[in-house]
């Protein structure tokens, strides 16, 4: 018996099993369905006949759910995908991080990769800022000005003759003030001592001590601790100290007032403790007013600085002073010596720190740029396994924007990740980089709003950039095409991955073969025989009391028998570089403006040094003579042009005196340097008040004993001076400095750009791989090994390496060329160092290349095959 | 037989000029369209209710559920301001598009 209310309950069962029906609806059907059968029934049908009519006629219950599913579609507006749904956005946090689960391996490399190029910019742009930022506290920075000397070589001079400055001002009213920096620590032994009421003298020596103008501190707006900047010069005996080296003497005690005695013999009060932040380009320990108005001295040895009117027209002034060094100097230098000016702004990276600057910033965004391409590459190249995903999301009705939304979400929170390591990073890489650069950079000291702002726009340039390629290129897949083969992604874009991963071992290659060229010339100069010995030769500061009595503290040294010569000078031999003009020769060109290093020292030196003679001798005590004689070197012999040198007549400053020998050339420790004609004296007018250090050579057994004795001796002719010594190839060593500091930053670059690199390369050796799933499938099961798989796989990369080194390889030699160039001395280029770059970049690649291949050489062919 | 796109593009119109005077729920709809058209227009119930969940979607109807006399429930279904205005413009348009026949057709039976 048919019973029409269980039909009925069954047929809303059905309805109900449907999604796309909402309960009213399906209520509503009911009803009608109902009225329906109601009306067939009245019309004279079975309860049966007329529920069979019906339900017909409505079709079954996925049709109605399908024509309800429709209606409903396409009633929705389109505005209706763009809705930000949080409940979708945890769900995105969700497949993130899964995905980054499922492909660990891939992801923290890419990570880290993204995380080191971060902080390396990160890094960069402290460094940059910081050397952008230089000076710019100065209240008076618009106006003040370092006067520049060009030479008619095209060299940018910072110093100037002490006399320009002072006649410039008396004659253009446009200079309001100028001061001259007179390094007086540079020339001469520079000693303070304080006298406590209570307590023990404290004494050092201080090497930076200048001499300034009264002007100084109206040009110069250091901020004061104590004192007043306006007065504080006003006496000749006044001192300033900048607050760490006060700290030395007064402790944490206020200075001002204070008597603090220079070299033992003149009293110095205490006006002022300055404080100069560390971005100032010049900063003095000691300044000193500058008694001498040196108006009649055009020589050329410290900076001098001017303050301009604010009324002066710039462009105008420069012209009427550009000549100015013809029309001032007694005897006018020959060629066109041009005077100009350098904001103050510009002066620590107006002579050649800017190129650096540029470098970096080049630097910094050739990395961010690769670590981009990189996330890009490695994003696309897993865009098959996320094909499904995407194709599912877009059948459940995604739109684009909320695809795209979502990818670049992803690498958003990838760069923001990497952003927190790499402020890790960075605050474990700052140390490194203050000793590397001298500086103190901090990153918490660092941040300002805009640096934090603007290390918020790199992460969101550096998520986007990385992010929008990967999010369109996924997200403009027709659904239908994402479910089918992961070949449908086989595309020509695989052209942008080879360049840019040849581009990136181009790169590396290159930073190989100049890190390699850096080292090679670094051992070159260390390995090079310098023509003297600096080896166990103590190098003393020398004092005015020494100077009393150096010949009976020489003597009472050489009575011990580890002490093998003692001897004083200006300077170390192989690091000074001072030079003058002030020679005239038998047979010189009246027009030649010579210019020749000198040596202001003692008998004994070359012996100490044991330098060798080409010709004649050296200066001796026994002969009184020889404070008017002169040694040079084999250059100044060929440079002078005499033949016969020994015995020629030589004038130095004026002073005339005859050539006695000719020391063999010798190298300065920094091979920068070339050899010049030099010549050396003992001449006690030069001599006496240029002097400061005492070199002894000393037996290598026994040097603490030594060192004792000589620190015992010297107690005892100078007891109100502090003992300093040191021994020299410690010294020497530090005289590498600046080369070795280049290594280490090529090095760490060159690091970075092969991690960097390999990543590139990863990315593209699993695209590669994926790519070829089936056939390797395929091979494996018809028997292929795994190395031949391997070897399969991996060939086309080695021809990508090859092409990026042959690519590399010019850019190398013409920068390496150039960097060595400024070496007077220095190494070939050796072919053999690009092979070596070549070689690493290939084993560096290898290790992906092979890591993929043999991963999807020893996977299950089974497997293979079935991915679809 | 009117064909089926026929009947898809004419359902707006109809339903909007039949609830144009007075509420009316899905089974009265649909007898209603039967006796005035004689059963030309094949409506099936499975037709309209999505469709008329679609025009409330479009806001041209509202919709309320009423308790009938035996105690049943029924959705009624009321026209909008929107939907009379919807109304009046799709009469205007299917006039133009009479008209149009109408011309063309006067002109086909005035050339034979």
């Amino acid at each position: 018996m048919f019973d029409l209310e269980k039909a009925v309950r069954a047929w809303v069962r059905e309805l109900r099993s449907n999604p796309s029906l909402e309960e009213a609806s399906i209520t509503e059907l009911e009803e009608s369905l109902r009225d329906d059968v109601q009306g067939l029934v009245e019309s004279g049908l079975s309860e049966e006949q007329a529920f069979r009519q019906v339900t017909a006629e409505m079709g079954r219950p996925e049709d109605i759910g399908a024509e309800f599913h429709r209606a409903s579609a396409s009633g929705r507006s389109s505005g209706w995908a763009r809705r930000f749904m949080p409940a979708l956005a945890r769900d995105y946090i969700r497949v993130a991080v899964r995905k980054f689960e499922s492909q660990k391996f891939g992801s923290l490399i890419n990570l880290t990769g993204l995380a080191a190029v971060l902080a390396v910019c990160i890094l960069i742009s402290l460094w940059v800022r910081d050397e952008l930022s230089y000076d710019k506290f100065l209240v008076n920075r618009d106006r003040l000005y370092l006067l520049t000397i060009e030479h008619p070589n095209g060299i940018l001079d910072p110093n100037v003759p002490y006399a320009l400055a002072p006649a410039l001002t008396r004659d253009y009213p446009e200079i309001q003030l100028f001061t001259r920096i007179y390094d007086l620590g540079a020339l001469a032994t520079c000693s303070f001592s304080y006298q406590p009421e209570n307590g023990p003298k404290v004494m050092a020596y201080e090497d930076s001590v200048n001499l300034v103008d009264p002007g100084f501190f109206s040009m110069f707006s250091f901020p004061f601790v104590s004192g007043d900047p306006a007065t504080a010069l006003g006496s000749p005996n006044a001192v300033v100290i900048r607050d760490e080296a006060a700290r030395r003497y007064f402790g944490d005690g206020d200075p001002v007032g204070r008597r603090l005695t220079f070299n033992n013999r003149r009293d110095l009060v205490v006006t002022g403790v300055m404080h100069i932040a560390r971005n100032a380009h010049i900063r003095p320990d000691f300044v000193i007013p500058l008694s001498d108005p040196l108006s009649g001295d055009w020589n050329w040895r410290d900076p001098s600085y001017i303050l301009l009117d604010p009324s002066a027209s710039l462009p105008s002034f420069r012209e009427k002073i550009e000549g100015s060094l013809k029309t001032y100097m007694p005897q006018p230098l020959p060629g066109t010596f041009k005077v100009g000016l350098l904001p103050v702004t510009k002066v620590h990276l107006g002579f050649g720190g800017l190129t650096y600057v540029n470098v970096f910033s080049l630097i910094a965004v050739i990395i961010l740029a690769i670590a981009c391409v990189n996330y890009i590459n490695l994003a696309t190249a897993r865009a098959g396994s996320r094909s499904r995903e995407v194709g599912l999301r877009k059948v459940m009705g995604a739109g684009r924007t909320q695809l795209v939304q979502q990818f670049i979400g992803e690498a958003l929170v990838t760069t923001a990740l990497a952003f927190v390591l790499a402020l890790g990073l960075v605050v474990l890489l700052l140390p490194f980089l203050n000793r590397l650069t001298g500086k103190a950079l901090s990153l918490s000291s660092g941040i300002d709003p805009l640096f934090a702002a603007y290390l918020l726009g790199l992460v969101v340039l550096v998520g986007v950039a990385a992010g929008s390629y990967p999010a369109f290129f996924l997200s403009a897949r027709r659904p239908v095409e994402a479910f089918r083969t992961v070949a449908g992604f086989r595309s020509k874009r695989s052209a942008f991955r080879v360049v840019s991963v040849v581009g990136q071992f181009a790169i590396s290659a290159m930073l190989i073969a100049c890190t390699l060229s850096v080292f090679r010339q670094l051992q070159f100069v260390r390995n090079r025989p310098l023509g003297l010995v600096a080896d166990q030769v103590l190098k003393v500061r020398y004092n005015p009391s020494l100077l009393r009595h150096f010949e009976s503290f020489k003597q009472d040294l050489l009575q011990n028998p580890r002490v093998l010569n003692v001897t004083r000078s200006q300077a170390v031999p192989f690091d000074e570089d001072y030079k003058t003009g002030g020679v005239e020769w038998d047979g010189k060109d009246p027009a030649l403006m010579p210019l020749v290093r000198y040596s202001l020292m003692d008998v004994d030196l070359f012996e100490t040094f044991g330098m060798e003679f080409a010709a004649g001798r050296g200066f001796s005590a026994a002969e009184a003579g020889d404070r008017l004689n002169y040694v040079i070197n084999e250059k100044a012999a060929a440079y002078m042009g005499l033949n016969e040198p020994v015995g020629a007549r030589l004038k130095l400053w004026g002073q005339e005196g005859r050539i006695i020998g000719v020391v063999k050339d010798f190298h300065h420790v920094s091979l920068h340097r070339e050899i010049l004609p030099q010549v050396f004296t003992i001449n006690p007018r030069f001599t006496a008040n240029a002097i400061r250090f005492i070199f002894i050579k000393v037996v290598p057994a026994g040097l603490a004993p030594t060192l004792r004795a000589v620190r015992d001796t010297a107690a005892k002719y100078a007891p109100d001076y502090p003992f300093e010594a040191a021994f020299l190839d410690k010294g020497a060593a530090s005289l590498y400095g600046s080369e070795k500091r280049l290594g280490s930053i090529f090095t760490a670059f060159a690091l970075l750009a092969v991690i960097i690199s390999c990543l590139g390369i990863l990315g593209l050796a699993a695209y590669s791989v994926e790519q070829r799933t089936k056939e390797i499938g395929v091979r494996k099961v018809l028997g292929s090994t795994v190395p031949a798989i391997v070897a399969r796989i991996s060939r086309p990369f080695w021809f990508w390496i090859l092409a990026a080194n042959l690519l590399a390889w010019p850019f190398a030699y013409f920068a390496m060329r150039k960097w060595l160039r400024a070496f007077a001395y220095r190494t070939d280029l050796d072919f053999g160092l690009f092979v070596m770059a070549g070689l690493l970049t290939g084993i560096a690649a290898a290790l992906p290349v092979v890591y993929q291949s043999l991963k999807a050489a020893l996977a299950d062919p089974i497997k293979a095959l079935r991915y679809e | 037989m009117i064909s089926k796109n026929l009947v898809a593009a004419s359902t707006k119109p109809i339903i909007l000029a039949l609830l144009y005077k007075e509420e009316s729920y899905g089974y009265q709809i649909l007898q209603r369209i039967r006796r005035v058209t004689g059963g030309k227009l094949a409506w099936s119930s499975a037709m309209l209710y999505p469709f008329l969940q679609r025009l409330e979607k479009e806001g041209f109807v509202k919709s309320k559920w009423k308790i009938s006399g035996t105690g049943r429930m029924r959705k009624y279904y009321v026209i909008t301001e929107r939907g009379r205005k919807e109304c009046v413009a799709e009469k205007e348009r299917w006039l133009s598009v009479h008209d149009a026949l109408q011309s063309f057709w006067a002109a086909a039976e005035s050339s034979d």
